[in-house]
């Protein structure tokens, strides 16, 4: 690296509103950058999509449009398909084990990938967003089989119709901004999403349960355009890397205490009965006996995803 | 951002088509801040790259088939029976009939050619001026973007970020009220000018003509209805439209053959290309707006002025007439509405409410020079001169601007009924 | 431009148009049939056939921008003509010159910046149906090489003032 210039600005494009914890905290991590190069490094950034969506602005990040920007594990899949492999339903038992994985050896020739054939190299891979756990309006879903012959709203993707399917329910496309009429109504029995967009869309007012199934781990990463990161000082890119892991440390703890007073708060208000104990082993068998991983795995590439459940399994019987 | 600005209207100036001037304005814009010209085509290619406006063309096709079809002359002929008795009967049919036409065409565009062809010889049969016929016309196009189906409105909802289906009802009220103020002038000039009476009202002709008219004033129902029922997407229920307006067309009203058809279909394309290409060209033109702090300069520039809400938002209607005047609608939504929602939300401003006064405004400015979309396909499908338009539209426009006002001050007539109906 | 060259770029642009013409409805169906087949699939197996989603977008795109190029035809695009109608004789000329060459320089730059990002894209593959993203990106390109030849008869046929034109002034 060289010598950087007195003063260097980065861009740093999102897609987070301004009121989520995500974009308050990304404007903290500019802020300690900033303070702690005394001003030659500082970040602007741009929340909001004001530049383009999550999975535009990645492109935007190779191209050397923005700096900085902070896809999605399923949107930086559009460039490597492989890094869409944490979020595979029932993959995971529990953060600690994701979190290990994702930064472990298992997952770093999707990293490689990423740096070399696009240029875009993680200042952190983790930026905790949640567990998806599903919602319903009257059944009472304790295992797969409860599910059957429901209508449930997902993301019109692959990845979700191939799980919904393997459950026996019907997956349902409806706009994000219609879901809760949509629950409301009864067009849907049911939904999936983070406990944060439960809570803060209100889903939880016109459901009677919410199933802590916590079936697809949703991370977002912050990367960083190569060349650029290339172009600064070894004290800058330091700094950088360690307010990165910083604040990624700090969202992660932030998110989950949230998560849990948001589900206090919802159980408290009555109405809606939170299922803590769903049989996630039937539904990971559900999904193994459609065969469901390996139609996944076809995008991901059968033996990445291998190597993947190699790697948690060897970490489970340790 | 002053490079932009200028290179824009210097583009618009010398002529070129509007869509180009945004492109080449923003194309020099990022060449020369020496951005990736990667991030340019990435904007072009990927402002109209979404499944939500899918909902265009198939809204677009559905009032193409259904103009194949001889709607225009259904509904007027409907509108004539039912109001074509009283003073100024022509004038006030024109109105009525261009409210059920909005319940149908999706685009203020495509709606005024076929009415401008329909109703202006009609009325010029029956003893009224030609540009008074065009004016009015004209004035009452306006309607087709207010009340849903409507382009404008999936566009907005699409940048806004807001649910469509809700949308489309929040314009229900205020696109009916603007139709009562257009019947109130007219019915004012019809006494002031003394326009003719002609026939009487006839019973069974009303139930004849509903027979024929009743079939196409059902799409607004289906189309609301499936919105409520919350059973489709906005393409679901634009594609259900077009098989419903085929279906009418061919096995109910049997005017519709393949070549009519094949003819929806190529103006279709054509319409939405020239559509989509303004919505395409707008987006790298917002992209460097934002770069360049666009969303921030305009909160601290309208907040110097005033935070009062109702304050912000009679600005916001004057900047916007401006702007309307000389800027193509669809052009103005798509960039000034992500520059303008920190303001909103600041202000605590509905993105619905704001939403509909937004495109009644830009709407008004269709009715004059420099860029007066609506007053250039009347006047040029009915030959009228430019000069003799301005001098008969102007009531209308005052009828305009007072509805606007009562919209601007009374959010209730737009957030009541989706608040209602959900 | 000699007789016999002009004659060529005339069939040329014909049979552009023809392609463009015939290419378009055919898209502008394609995506019509597909969406509402997808309602009515969704309806008899409650099931959405996720691939349609990515065809219907393709077809759109395509569709723009070879309709956009169609409209260069047809003289559909609008644009302000109050400069323009304010001007006659060797003015209106040399203004509609300057508009044509700022023209030209935007649809070929257009299609080289449209035409490099599709091979910057290239190596993505569609999420569903693992196509070359390029597939999507090219009609940008395609469509601003058919503008260009129209722009060109447009301007030996009907003279340089009158190729940007929108259709509203020719009929008023
Ligand atoms: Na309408
Ligand atoms: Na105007």
């Amino acid at each position: 690296a060289q010598p950087a210039d007195a003063q260097t600005e980065l861009r740093f494009g999102h897609a987070n509103g301004e009121g989520e914890i995500a974009a308050q905290l990304f404007e903290d991590f500019a802020a300690s950058v900033e303070e702690r190069t005394d001003g030659e490094l500082t970040i602007r950034i741009f929340p909001n999509e004001q530049l383009g969506t999550e999975n535009e602005l990645v492109q935007q990040a190779k191209a050397g449009g923005v700096d900085i920007s902070a896809p999605s594990m399923p949107s930086a899949s559009l460039l490597v398909p492989q890094l869409e492999m944490p979020s595979a339903p029932f993959l995971w038992d529990s953060w600690e084990e994701a979190h290990a994985m994702i930064l472990g050896d298992a997952m770093q020739p999707a990293f490689d990938e990423l740096a070399e054939d696009h240029g875009l190299i993680p200042l952190t891979k983790v930026w905790y967003w949640g567990w998806r756990n599903f919602t319903f309006s009257d059944t009472e879903v304790r295992e797969p089989a409860d599910m059957a012959g429901l209508n449930v709203r997902v993301p019109e993707q692959a990845v979700w119709v191939a799980m919904v399917e393997s459950f026996g329910a019907s997956p349902t496309p409806v706009s994000f901004a219609d879901v809760y009429s949509a629950l409301q109504q009864g067009v849907v029995d049911g939904q999936e999403n983070p406990i944060p967009t439960i809570y803060n869309r209100r889903f939880y007012e016109v459901q009677d349960y919410i199933v802590m199934s916590r079936h697809m781990l949703q991370n977002n990463m912050i990367v960083m355009n190569k060349a650029r990161f290339d172009s600064l000082s070894n004290e800058h890119q330091r700094v950088l890397l360690e307010e990165a892991a910083k604040y990624s440390a700090m969202n992660t703890a932030i998110q989950q205490r949230l998560e849990q007073e948001m589900l206090d708060e919802i159980e408290a208000e009555g109405g809606t009965t939170i299922i803590t104990d769903p049989d996630r082993g039937a539904f990971a068998q559900a999904l193994n006996d459609a065969d469901a991983y390996t139609t996944m795995a076809e995008r991901w590439g059968q033996e990445n995803f291998q190597r993947l459940r190699d790697a948690i399994e060897e970490l489970r019987s340790r | 951002m002053a490079l932009l600005l200028l290179t824009f209207v210097a583009l618009l100036t010398i002529g070129l088509p509007i869509a180009f001037a945004m492109l080449g304005s923003a194309m020099l814009a990022i060449w020369i801040d020496a951005f990736p010209m990667t991030v340019f085509a990435q904007r072009v290619s990927s402002g109209v790259q979404s499944f939500p406006l899918l909902a265009v063309p198939l809204f677009i096709l559905a009032g193409n088939l259904m103009n194949q079809s001889g709607m225009s002359e259904r509904m007027f002929a409907f509108a004539r029976a039912l109001i074509g008795h009283v003073r100024g009967g022509l004038a006030q049919v024109n109105v009525v009939a261009s409210v059920f036409m909005s319940g149908i065409s999706g685009s203020s565009l495509a709606d005024c050619a076929a009415t401008t062809r329909v109703f202006v010889p009609e009325m010029e049969k029956a003893g009224y001026t030609r540009s008074f016929s065009v004016a009015l016309t004209a004035s009452s196009a306006t309607l087709a973007p207010i009340i849903p189906p409507s382009i404008l409105l999936i566009i907005y909802a699409w940048v806004a970020n807001i649910s469509i289906g809700d949308f489309f009802i929040a314009g229900i009220i205020p696109g009916l009220l603007i139709g009562a103020v257009l019947l109130g002038v007219t019915a004012l000039m019809a006494r002031a000018r003394n326009f003719p009476v002609e026939g009487s009202f006839s019973r069974s002709t009303l139930r004849r003509t509903f027979g024929q008219a009743g079939w196409a004033l059902l799409l607004p129902v289906l189309i609301v209805g499936g919105f409520r029922a919350g059973i489709f997407t906005a393409t679901e229920v634009a594609a259900v439209a077009v098989a419903y307006s085929l279906l009418v067309g061919v096995l109910i009203y049997r005017t519709l053959d393949w070549r009519g058809i094949g003819a929806a279909l190529l103006s279709t394309a054509r319409d939405t290309a020239s559509i989509l290409l303004l919505v395409a060209a707008a987006s790298p033109f917002a992209w460097v707006l934002a770069m360049n702090n666009a969303p921030q300069v305009m909160l601290g520039f309208i907040t110097s002025i005033s935070d009062h809400p109702v304050v912000v938002l009679l600005l916001l209607n004057v900047m916007l007439l401006v702007l309307g005047t000389f800027m193509e609608t669809l052009a103005v939504i798509i960039i000034l509405v992500p520059i303008l929602i920190p303001l909103l939300n600041m202000m605590d401003i509905s993105l619905v409410h704001f939403g509909i006064l937004m495109i009644v405004n830009l709407l008004v400015g269709q009715l004059t020079p420099p860029l007066g979309v609506l007053m250039f396909v009347s006047c040029s499908i009915a030959r009228v001169r430019m000069g003799a338009f301005l001098r008969e539209v102007w009531p209308f426009l005052l009828g305009l601007l007072a509805a606007l006002l009562v919209i601007t001050l009374v959010p209730a007539l737009t957030l009541w009924l989706p608040a209602t109906l959900r | 431009m000699s007789s016999l060259l002009l004659a060529v770029l005339r069939r040329v642009d014909d049979a552009i148009a023809l392609v463009e013409n015939v290419l378009i409805s055919a898209l502008c169906a394609v995506l019509a049939i597909l969406l509402f087949g997808n309602v009515a699939l969704r309806y008899l197996f409650r099931s959405p056939v996720t691939w349609i989603e990515e065809v219907v977008v393709a077809a759109f795109v395509w569709m723009i921008f070879i309709g956009v190029s169609a409209c260069v035809r047809s003289h559909q695009h609008l644009r302000i003509d109050v400069v323009p109608r304010l001007l006659s004789g060797p003015a209106k000329g040399i203004l509609g010159l300057l508009g044509l060459l700022c023209m030209v320089v935007i649809v070929a730059a257009m299609g080289k910046f449209g035409y490099d990002y599709a091979v910057f894209v290239s190596g993505n593959l569609t999420p569903i149906l693992g196509i070359s993203a390029a597939w999507l990106y090219i009609g940008l390109p395609l469509g601003m090489a058919f503008t260009a030849v129209h722009l060109l008869r447009q301007f030996f046929d009907e003279g340089p003032s009158r190729v940007l034109e929108s259709v509203l002034e020719r009929e008023g």
